[in-house]
Parts: structure tokens; sequence; C-alpha cells
């Protein structure tokens, strides 16, 4: 099976936090300081623990559910301690990246996609951003690693060399003070040991890769003398240099226009084929999804609330949401008086109610959702939607 | 480039033409004159008005505002003076020496005391801010923006005040009642003479780098927590690159730009001395110098050093202009 039933669990930090009545926006002087106090100690703990030096190996080494997966984030939750209570952005996401596929993680913004890539790289914004509870099993081949527990200096050893990762703002991720070349050797220098001269041979050849036409001039130039989609392809150059196995691209296609995107999507596409890993795609362009994905992670206020392989989700779509969502993506030869929008907003993730996070905006509401958060149901083996709209329709789900 | 600097330059010519005239007028308001302080405040000398007045023609001072700014810039035949435009700024009436000469004879030892200040403060300065920002809201943050905000907050002769009182006067260990030298020394050797100004540094020197620092580290702070929360940053962490050179490679670099730039534009400055703490050390720097012909009016003194800083804030303006072209490769100048 592929993707897990999502558990409940409770986890720490929850107990910790100061009641206030629903609704209020203002924090009284008392709040703010337990806020505060709370958070300092939260924020301390989990920075304590990513700093331990020569921790075991044995402590964060784990087994993989499925060999075939090369990622699996199981119950995992990133939460941020904020002045105005705990913002938990990720709350509960259990989904897993099959080795060699590609797999779309869709959702408005501030939904948790972007954190949720960030927890598997170790960079989540910190001190306030922390991973405070589930797990993330990365496949190293012959032995898998949990990378909540592994410590900093441990997970500066796969950063880069086994996952890679392409930012949203190409202007603004590379360096402008170094040149192309120098960022690019960094990285065979940093993994791969080699000597200056192997690095530039190699750095150059990695840009011919990427489809540029004067690698040996791009190498010396400074990022600012080039444009946004060669600067992207830079950074896809950077994240490939040391044959990673899985790339995180954030967005990679946002800020560039619709003749580079294509052409950026295109060599993800063959770069994928030809180093053999995995994408980790997030965007919030279900057109790149329909293009790019074999399976599809729709998520909303912090939770997979829908996932599938692409064909499921662009033709059965189940979740409410997922239905808003399609319906607002603007289609050629579709006349409509007025595009489609899903009305109201993303709810503010501090304090979340414990009932169906969408109810809100939801037209299809029943009886049923006044009730505690839905758990997933399996409508088929790769298919599970978390709505009570779907209860009794579960069919292939095998350890329910 | 070359062109770029030359016109910058010209450029300068006519802002200190600008600034003289400003300042001759502000100077010529200034109640009371030379002639009138000096000759009217001793009551051992009794001076007849028409004697005064005599006094006043050879001094230039009867002139009215034009006339007077004229035989400045263009020189007086009267008095031989060439003029501003010709560089010559005329004889100092307190000093009695031609006033270019008083400049570049007391310029060095300001010089000396604040580019050593400089030397110690700037790079701890930037060590510092480094560090707090590595560390933001940490204790060592806490303790040096305590610190460095207190030395701020001081005013200089306070500072000075309080620093000759507990190392001069109650543990005495310096002697400061002859500004750079000790009263003791007779016939003292150049290496004596060396070792005992050098001594006598200590305490200003102390008192500007505890004034200075403050405002240097604070700069540094805040650049270095913008470009620590750049995505170039986080792109360097994800390549996996230890934190100490995520930090002091890739996030020092840009935070230098700044930095740099603002050092050059310091540099010329330093020439220009401090007036208060220069008078509160009895040390014979050009600002102690300037405050004195400042208080009995000495009309082209003033003139002079006022002039003087100014060339030095221009020159200042375009070697942080020319730095940043320097040290970002993202500037550059287009004809």
């Amino acid at each position: 099976m592929l993707f897990k039933k999502q558990q409940k669990t409770s986890t720490q930090g929850e107990e910790n936090k100061p009641s206030r009545p629903k609704n209020s926006h203002y924090l009284t002087a008392k709040e703010s300081r337990e806020i505060a106090k709370s958070n300092a100690r939260e924020m301390r703990k989990y920075e304590k623990r990513k700093r331990v030096k020569n921790v075991d190996e044995s402590v964060y080494t784990c087994k993989m559910q499925d060999e075939n997966n090369i990622v699996e984030f199981d119950d995992l939750h990133t939460y941020f301690f904020t002045d105005a209570g705990v913002s938990k952005a990720v709350d509960g996401v259990t989904f897993s990246i099959p080795k060699g596929a590609t797999v779309g993680v869709v959702g408005e913004s501030g939904c948790g996609k972007s954190v949720t890539s960030l927890s598997l790289m170790q960079l989540v914004q910190a001190p306030q951003g922390q991973i405070v509870g589930g797990s993330i099993r990365f496949n190293m081949g012959d032995k898998a690693y949990d990378i909540t527990k592994m410590p900093t200096s441990e997970m500066r050893k796969i950063r880069g060399k086994n996952i890679a990762m392409i930012f949203q703002e190409p202007m603004t991720s590379l360096n402008p003070v170094f040149k192309i070349g120098y960022q690019l050797d960094e990285m065979s220098l940093l993994h791969n040991g080699c000597t200056k001269e192997e690095a530039k041979a190699h750095s150059i050849e990695m840009l011919k890769l990427v489809g540029i036409a004067a690698p040996e001039r791009v190498y010396d130039c400074y990022p600012h003398e080039l444009s946004g989609g060669m600067r992207q392809r830079v950074m896809i150059a950077i994240a490939l240099s040391c044959d990673p196995r899985l790339i995180i691209a954030d967005e990679p296609t946002t800020a560039l226009d619709v003749t580079i995107q294509a052409q950026i999507l295109d060599l993800l596409r063959e770069i994928k084929d030809k180093i053999d890993g995995s994408i980790m795609l997030i965007t919030h362009d279900l057109g790149v999804i329909a293009e790019m994905a074999d399976y599809v992670v729709v998520m909303y206020a912090g939770r997979v609330i829908e996932a599938g392989t692409t064909a499921e989700i662009f033709h059965n779509p189940l979740h409410p949401y997922t239905i808003g969502l399609q319906k607002s993506k603007p289609v050629v030869k579709r006349k409509v008086e007025r595009l489609y929008n899903i009305p109201g907003q993303v709810p503010n993730p501090i304090d979340m109610p414990d009932f169906c996070y969408f109810k809100d905006r939801c037209d299809r509401c029943i009886e049923k959702c006044n009730g505690e958060y839905p758990h997933f149901i399996q409508v088929s083996p790769t298919h599970r939607v978390s709505c009570y709209l779907y209860e009794g329709q579960e069919k292939g789900g095998s350890n329910e | 480039m070359v062109k770029y600097i030359i016109k910058r330059l010209l450029l300068c010519v006519l802002i200190l033409f600008g600034v003289s005239v400003i300042l001759y007028l502000l100077l010529r308001c200034v109640p009371g004159d030379y002639v009138t302080n000096k000759f009217t405040a001793n009551p051992n000398v009794e001076m007849s008005e028409e004697k005064l007045e005599a006094m006043r023609e050879i001094y230039g001072l009867n002139d009215d505002v034009f006339t007077g700014y004229f035989k400045w810039l263009f020189g007086n035949p009267a008095t031989g003076t060439k003029g501003a435009i010709l560089l010559d700024f005329g004889t100092s009436f307190v000093y009695d020496a031609p006033v270019s000469e008083v400049i570049a004879d007391h310029m060095w030892i300001s010089f000396a005391l604040t580019l050593l200040s400089l030397v110690i403060y700037y790079p701890l300065a930037v060590y510092l801010g480094t560090r707090a920002a590595v560390k933001q809201y940490g204790a060592f943050d806490y303790a040096t923006t305590v610190l460095t905000m207190v030395g701020i907050s001081f005013p200089s002769f306070f500072f000075s005040a309080i620093i000759v009182k507990i190392f001069a006067f109650d543990l005495g260990w310096f002697d400061t009642s002859l500004g750079l030298n000790s009263t003791g020394l007779i016939n003292p050797s150049g290496w004596e003479l060396f070792t005992d100004t050098a001594w006598h540094l200590v305490l200003p020197v102390l008192v500007v780098v505890v004034l200075s620092i403050g405002s240097v580290m604070r700069y540094t702070r805040t650049n270095m927590l913008e470009v620590l929360s750049a995505d170039y940053i986080r792109t360097a962490r994800a390549k996996g690159l230890s934190e100490r050179s995520v930090v002091y490679k890739h996030a020092f670099k840009n935070t230098m730009i700044p930095m740099v730039t603002v050092l050059a534009g310091i540099l010329p400055g330093l020439f220009g001395g401090s007036m208060i703490l220069e008078d509160f050390f009895a040390i014979d720097g050009i600002g102690r110098i300037a405050y004195n012909a400042m208080n009995q009016g000495d009309i082209p003194f003033v003139m002079g050093y006022n002039m003087f800083l100014a060339l030095l804030t221009v020159i200042g303006m375009l070697l942080t202009d020319i730095m940043y072209v320097v040290v970002d490769p993202r500037v550059k100048i287009t004809n």
C-alpha cells in the first residue's frame, strides 16, 4: 500500500499551550507572557536535541515500511512557536514518495507544503520552527534514516548529496557576490572531495547537462548577469551536482514566465530519467502537476486531505476542496461566465478546532462534519480522502 | 571609471563653493569680532575707538559680507593673500601663521588618535555584531546590545570625565595635566617621547572606542541579520555547508559590502579631529585648535578648517561610491 492511514497521536507542546477563548484576536499581557515562556522552553528543548554531537547512528537508523519508497513522511508535525501562539504549519502529514516517481504536493499558499519539504531538509526556520513529532524515513539504499531524529551535523552530509532542493525564486536563491562557478564547485568539493580542477570540469559538465549553451562563459559569471530562466538552470545544475536520490522542487517555475516554465519542466523530467531519482514537486499550479506528477498529495491547512495517483485526483476528485481547486482552474475551450473560486479563506493555523478544517468553506457539509476531524477513507489501493462524505466507500484498503 | 571620477571631482568643486558661501555668511553673522574680543576683554589695555577701528581695517573686518567673501575667495592685494581659489586661506589671527600650515601641523596627531581608535573598534565591532546576529536573542546578543547602547548614550565629555577620574586621579596610572606628555619629562630621547605619547593616547583612544563601537556593531548586526534571512543563505544550507562556512563565507561577504563602503567614507574624516575630546584631554590636535580659533572669532582659520572638513566629507562620499564598484560585483559604472 502506498499511503498509510493517518494516525491520531497527541504531541508534545499542546499541553503547554495557554488556553484562551475561541475567536479572540487579542492577547492579554498575561497570555502573551505565558506564550513567550512556553515558546522559549519548547524551542530550547528542540534546539538542544538538534545540537547534540556524536549521536550513535542507531538512534536515527530506522526501517522503511516499504523498501520501494525513497521517503516516508509518517504523521509529521512541524510547529512554529510564534508570539501569538503555536502555529501548526504541518499537523500530521503522512505520505510517501516511491523510488523513481514524481510526487506532486498541491495546496494554496500557507497550507504547509513548503514547510513539509523544509522539514525533510531540516531547514525549517529555527528556532521558531521545529519538528515536534512524527518521523521522516529516508531510504539511503542500504539503510534508512529517520531525519527527525538526526542531529544537524549528520544531516549536513545528506543535504545536497542525497537530497537536493530547487527553490522558488531563482532571482534571490544564488549568492550575488560569488561567481556561478564557485557556487557550483562548492558542491563537489564538499561532498565528493575532489580537486579544484576536477570540480571545475564537473561543474561545466553539469551546466551543459542543464542546457546552458556557453558553460565556460556562464561559469565565470555572477548571478546578476544571467536571466531568471538561466539562474533556475544553474540552481538545477547545483542540485544535480552530487547525483541526489531525491530532488525537492519547491515551486520551481512560479517566478518564471510561461515559455521558460515549459523549458524548465521539460528539463526536470529529462533529468529525472537520467539520474533515476525521485522528485517531490511542490506547486499550486495544477497544470504543472498534471504534466509532471505520478502521484498527487493535496494539502489543506497543514494536513493531507486527499492523495492518489494523478489520474485518480484529476478524473475522480473526491474531497470538496480538491473539486473546488479543479473548478477554479481555467481550462481552454471551456466557457464560463466567471471563474469559480472557493469562498472564504484558509483558517488561521493557531488553535484549530477539532473538526474538518474545510467545514466553514465547504458547500457539501453533512451532519457528521461537526464531529472530530475525519479519518482517511481508502477508496482505492492508492486513493485516500479525508472526508465524511465517502464513509462506507472503503475499497481495497488493507490495514483498516 | 576615470571619467566618472573626474566628473565627481568637478561636482565636488561646486559643492565646496556652495559650502564656503554658507559658512562665510554664518561666520559673519556671529556677534563680536576678533578685534573686540582681543582688545576690549583685557582691562589693562586702554584702546581708543579710533585705534580699534584701525585694527579692524587691518584685519579686514570692516568690509561688508560680500566684499569680505570676495577677498577671501579671490585674494586681497593689501595683505598679499592669493585667495581660497588658489588654496591660500590667509593668515590665522590667533596663531599668526598661514592657515594651511597650522592645519598641517596639527592634523597628524588627531589622525593618529582617530586612526588608532578606528583600527581597534571597527574590527571589534564587526566581530561582535556578527556574533550577536548569529546568536540573535541569545545571552551574548543581549549583553553586547546593552553594553554598546550604554557606550553610544554617553556624552563624550561625561565619559571622558569618568575615565579620567578613575584612571588618572584615583588610580594614578596616567598624568593628564599636560596633554600628551608627562610633567617630569626633561630632554627626552625620541624613544622616550614616543612611548610617553603612546601611553597618554590610551585614555582618549579608549573613550573613542567605547563611544564609537556601538553604532558600527548595531549596523553590522542589522546587516548580518538581513543577509542571514536571505534566500541564498537557505540555498547554502541546503547544499550541506557547515554553519561556519554559511555564516563566515556566504553571509559575511555580503555583510561586508556596506561595512567596507562605510569604512571608506569614514577614512578621510579621521583628519578632522574631535573638538570636545581633544579639548578635554588637552591634546594639541586640530579639533582643539579649531575650537580655540572659533571662540576667538578667527575668521580665516575657521573658514580654512571648515573648508578642510567639507573637502574631507566630499572625498569620503566619493570613496564610498568608488568602494561600491570595487566590492559589489553588481554595481557597475556605465557612461
